[in-house]
C-alpha cells in the first residue's frame, strides 16, 4: 500500500469501521513504516475521539416533554378532522377502531353543540326586546343540551347597560338575568364580569365595577376580544350584544392559541360579541 | 408502490415494542395515536441532537423537532421504503428545517453563549468526576470539538453529524441526504481533515499538559508555596 491508498482508508481506520481484513492489515503496516501515515492516523485516531466524546456527552439530550404533547395534540386534531372527512380513513385495528369512534363521536358531539349554538345565537340576535320571552322559551327548550348563555345588548359611549331581565339564560340556573360589564383598555376590551338581576348600570366607557358578592364568574380570565376576519374590527362598533358559548377545544388552534393536551376533550367557553346585525364581531374565550 | 406499501398489512397490525419504524409507520397513517406516540418516542432524541449539533441552540433543535413529526403527520405517505430506512427520512426532514432555519437566522449575531440555553446542551459539563484536571480537560476538548463542528459549513457539517456523531451508514447518510455515497465519502474525509486543522492547537495543548504532568504539578506547588 503506498500513501495515497492509506490516505483512501485512513477515515475508516480510525473509525473502526467495517473493512477487508487485508486491506485494513497492509494499511496498519504502511503506517508502521510511513512516519507521514503514522501522524495522519493519529491525528484521524485523536478526532475520533473527540467526535465520541461529544457524542456521549449529548446523548441524554431529548426534546421536552412539551413537545410531544403539543404533537399529541396536533395529532389528535388532525386524526379527528381526517376522520371525519374521509370514512375511508378510518383504522383497521382494533386499537385504532376505538380512537377512531371516540374521535369521530367527541367531534360530532362538539360539531353538534357548536352548530345549535350558533343557530341559537342567530336567533336571540334576530329578536327584538318585546319578543324576548318567546326566545327565552326557546332556549329554555334547548338550553339543556347547549349550556348556553346570553346576556343583554351592550352600549358604548357612555350609555349605561340596560339590564334584560328577560335574556339571561343559563343551564341548569333558572333564568337569572346576566348584566355584562365591560372595561376597554388600550388593547382592547380586556375583562369581562357578569352580575345579578340588581348588577346594572355598567357601560363599556368608564365602566363600573360590579358587586363581587353577587358576581358568580367575577374569577373569569379572559384573552382579548379577538376580531372575526369578516368583522371590520371592534372600533366602528356602537352596540352589541355578547352570548357565552361552548365550542370544542381545537378552536383555540384557529385563533393560534395554545390547547392544553391533557384537556383536549372538553369544550371551552368563549364570548362573542355580535353587532346589530346580529354577526359575529369578535371573540374571546373564557376560562 | 408507496400507496400499495400503505395497504400491505394494515389491518392485521397493532402497535407493540418489537414494531418495526415501517409499522409503526404504516399504523400513525392509519390514525394510530399509540403508534404516533411510539415512533416519536423511538426517535425523537435523534432528531433534536442532530437538530441541536447542527444548530448549537436548543431552541432551534426543539422547533426542528417539533416540525419534523408535524411533518410525518401530514405527509407520512411520501415516505418510499426503497430509498432509505425511516431513521434517515426523519434526518433528512429536519436536515431541510435546520438549513432554512440556519438561513433565515443567519443575520442574527449569536451572543448568549454563557446562557441557560448554551448550559442546557451539556448541564454536567462542569460537574468534575473523579479526576478534575481529567474531566476539566474533557469538557474543553468536548467544548472544543462542538465548536470546531459548529464552524463548519453546513453541508459538511451535516455529514459529521449524521456519520461520526450519529453513527449512520455512509448509506444511511446519504439516504438522508439525497446524495451519492461517495458524496458523503468525500464530504466526510475533507470535513475530517478541516476539523483536524481547526483542532490542532487543542490537540497540542492537550498533548503538553499530559505529557510533564508530574514536573508540571511539581511546578506548580513550589509556586504556590513560593
Amino acid at each position: 500500500m503506498n500513501c495515497p491508498d492509506f490516505e483512501m482508508i485512513v477515515d475508516d481506520l480510525a473509525r473502526g469501521r467495517m473493512m477487508e481484513a487485508t486491506q485494513r492489515a497492509s494499511g496498519l503496516a504502511h503506517a508502521d513504516a510511513c512516519a507521514h501515515c503514522a501522524s495522519r492516523l493519529a491525528d484521524e485516531r485523536w478526532l475520533t475521539r473527540g467526535l465520541r466524546s461529544v457524542a456521549t456527552d449529548t446523548e441524554n439530550n431529548e426534546a421536552p416533554a412539551r413537545v410531544e404533547a403539543a404533537l399529541l395534540a396536533a395529532f389528535r386534531e388532525r386524526d379527528g378532522r381526517a376522520a371525519l372527512l374521509n370514512p375511508a380513513a378510518r383504522p383497521a385495528t382494533p386499537a385504532g377502531r376505538q380512537s377512531f369512534w371516540r374521535v369521530a363521536g367527541g367531534a360530532a358531539a362538539a360539531a353538534a353543540a357548536a352548530l345549535a349554538a350558533l343557530v341559537f345565537v342567530a336567533f336571540v340576535a334576530s329578536r327584538t326586546r318585546p319578543e324576548q320571552p318567546a326566545a327565552q322559551a326557546v332556549a329554555e327548550r334547548g338550553s339543556q343540551a347547549l349550556k348556553l348563555s346570553a346576556w343583554p345588548s351592550v352600549r358604548e359611549e357612555g350609555r349605561a347597560i340596560e339590564p334584560e331581565p328577560g335574556v339571561g339564560l343559563r343551564s341548569g340556573r333558572g333564568l337569572t338575568p346576566q348584566p355584562v360589564a365591560f372595561e376597554r383598555t388600550p388593547r382592547g376590551i380586556r375583562r369581562g364580569a357578569m352580575g345579578g338581576s340588581n348588577a346594572a348600570g355598567n357601560a363599556i366607557g368608564g365602566a363600573q365595577p360590579l358587586d363581587a358578592a353577587t358576581n358568580s364568574t367575577a374569577s373569569d380570565i379572559s384573552t382579548d376580544f379577538i376580531p372575526l376576519t369578516y368583522g371590520g374590527g371592534l372600533d366602528g362598533l356602537d352596540s352589541g350584544r355578547v352570548v357565552r358559548v361552548e365550542l370544542p377545544r381545537s378552536a383555540l388552534v384557529r385563533f393560534g392559541l395554545p390547547v392544553n393536551a391533557e384537556r383536549a376533550g372538553e369544550p371551552v367557553k368563549a364570548d362573542v360579541l355580535l353587532g346589530e346585525d346580529g354577526l359575529a364581531q369578535a371573540i374571546r374565550f373564557v376560562r | 408502490m408507496t400507496a400499495r406499501w400503505l395497504i400491505v398489512n394494515q389491518s392485521t397490525m397493532t402497535v407493540n415494542k418489537t414494531s418495526n419504524d415501517g409499522q409503526l409507520l404504516r399504523l400513525l397513517m392509519a390514525g394510530d395515536e399509540d403508534a404516533f406516540t411510539s415512533l416519536y418516542r423511538r426517535r425523537q432524541g435523534g432528531v433534536y441532537r442532530f437538530a441541536l449539533q447542527m444548530s448549537g441552540s436548543a431552541a432551534m433543535a426543539e422547533d426542528v423537532t417539533q416540525e419534523v413529526f408535524m411533518v410525518l403527520m401530514r405527509e407520512a405517505n411520501h415516505y418510499d421504503p426503497s430509498k432509505g430506512s425511516v431513521q434517515a427520512y426523519l434526518y433528512g426532514i429536519a436536515r431541510n428545517h435546520v438549513l432554512r432555519r440556519l438561513e433565515r437566522d443567519r443575520p442574527l449575531v449569536q451572543i448568549a453563549d454563557d446562557s441557560e440555553e448554551a448550559q442546557a446542551i451539556c448541564p454536567e459539563r462542569f460537574v468534575a468526576q473523579g479526576d478534575p484536571l481529567k474531566e476539566l480537560l474533557r469538557s474543553e476538548l468536548i467544548e472544543s470539538v462542538r465548536q470546531a463542528v459548529l464552524a463548519l459549513p453546513s453541508h459538511y457539517r451535516e455529514v459529521v453529524v449524521l456519520c461520526d456523531l450519529h453513527e449512520l451508514s455512509y448509506a444511511e447518510a446519504a439516504s438522508a441526504l439525497s446524495c451519492a455515497i461517495g458524496t458523503v465519502r468525500s464530504r466526510l474525509h475533507r470535513a475530517r481533515s478541516m476539523l483536524i486543522e481547526r483542532l490542532r492547537a487543542t490537540r497540542q495543548e492537550e498533548e503538553k499538559s499530559e505529557e510533564p504532568a508530574e514536573d508540571s504539578a511539581l511546578l506548580k506547588t513550589t509556586r504556590c508555596f513560593a
